[in-house]
Formats: structure tokens, C-alpha cells, sequence
């Protein structure tokens, strides 16, 4: 299944995600049609290691 | 893995800014649209210098408007051209926003037909729109 995410903010500024590159041909069509492309990273869904400052953190 | 990406949103498609236009309130038949451009003219019947390709003449905004209008740069893309005058009462960049964020949601839904996707639109608290693209 191959699903994308547009976000329009009401000032025109616009953000696309795409879910695991499934649908990267869909949200590069996308930014084509749309306009200029300002940025483009990808992001890990796994969740941070836990560190030293995380931990005192947490335990307070 | 998401990848994101964030656009800078250009005016480039005639036919979804005349589809936004019509959004905004006027009819097909009161938006002219031009190959080459032609000049606009102001509240007193005056001929303009500045010239555009798509336009809303005066007698169909009101008050005493000027005419507005897009002119093509040589890059593809719209730019709009509206007088001090209807900046500061109605068109100003809370309008141009609206229309640019109108604009966006056209393209958008324009691309899923031909990709064959089905479109889901919400409005979230901060005014912006989210459209979900999903194609099985």
C-alpha cells in the first residue's frame, strides 16, 4: 500500500512524507508539480537509545 | 523510514489557479485568461502599464477596485499583481495565503487522480490542511 501525507499550513508552506519509500515516486511527482524543493531528509522510526543524560532524567 | 519533504510552493498550473480563483467566489466566465498577456486597468477606467495573463476584472471584485491579475514570468511560474489599493483592503497576504493554500490542495488532488490514489482532506486547529494520499 502506498500512502503520502501533504500538510498545506495556511501560510502555503507545504510538507510531504512519504511512508518507507513506498511512495517516493508519488511525493517527488508531487513536489514537481508543486513547486520548489527546499529540503528533503529521511527519519528513523525506531525509537533514541537511551543515554546517560536520558536516564538521570527519567530518574530524576 | 519516513522521507520528508517540504516545498516552497510556486504558482505554475493555470488550470488550478483558475480552479482556486473560482473557489474564491468568481465564475469561469468572469476570469479571463490570455496567451499573451494584456494590460489591466484601474478603478477609474484607466489603462495600466502592467500586463497579465489571467485576470479578474474590476466590475467583478467591487468597490473601487482594481483590476487583478497573474502574469507568467519566463520560468512557468504566476505572479500576482494587485494595487496598493486592494492589497490593503482585501487581497493583501492573508488572501494571497488563502489562495496559494487553495492552490496547493488543487494540485494535490489533481496529481492522486492521475496516480490513481484516493484523497482524504482534514483541517487541523491551526488552519492547516492535510490531505492523505492512499493507493491500495
Amino acid at each position: 500500500m502506498k500512502k503520502v501525507l501533504i500538510d498545506i499550513s495556511p501560510t502555503g508552506e507545504i510538507s510531504i512524507e512519504d511512508d518507507h519509500g513506498s511512495a517516493a515516486d508519488v511525493s517527488q511527482l508531487l513536489a514537481k508539480a508543486l513547486g520548489d524543493v527546499v529540503s528533503r531528509k529521511k527519519t528513523c522510526a525506531t525509537k533514541p537509545k537511551a543515554t546517560l543524560q536520558n536516564l538521570k532524567q527519567t530518574n530524576g | 523510514m519516513s522521507h520528508y519533504t517540504n516545498i516552497s510552493l510556486l504558482l505554475k498550473d493555470e488550470t488550478a489557479l483558475v480552479e482556486s480563483l473560482i473557489e474564491l467566489g468568481w465564475t469561469l466566465d468572469q476570469i479571463e485568461m490570455h496567451e499573451t498577456p494584456v494590460n489591466l486597468y484601474g478603478f477609474q477606467g484607466d489603462r495600466r502599464k502592467d500586463v497579465a495573463n489571467i485576470i479578474v476584472r474590476r466590475r467583478f471584485i467591487g468597490g473601487a477596485s482594481n483590476d487583478i491579475g497573474f502574469i507568467r514570468g519566463a520560468d512557468g511560474n504566476y505572479t500576482a499583481i494587485i494595487s496598493e489599493y486592494d492589497q490593503g483592503w482585501k487581497f493583501g497576504e492573508h488572501w494571497l495565503n488563502n489562495l496559494r493554500q487553495i492552490y496547493g490542495v488543487k494540485v494535490v488532488e489533481r496529481q492522486a487522480k492521475l496516480k490513481g490514489m484516493s484523497v482524504k482532506k482534514s483541517v487541523k486547529q491551526d488552519g492547516t490542511i492535510q490531505l492523505v494520499l492512499v493507493k491500495a
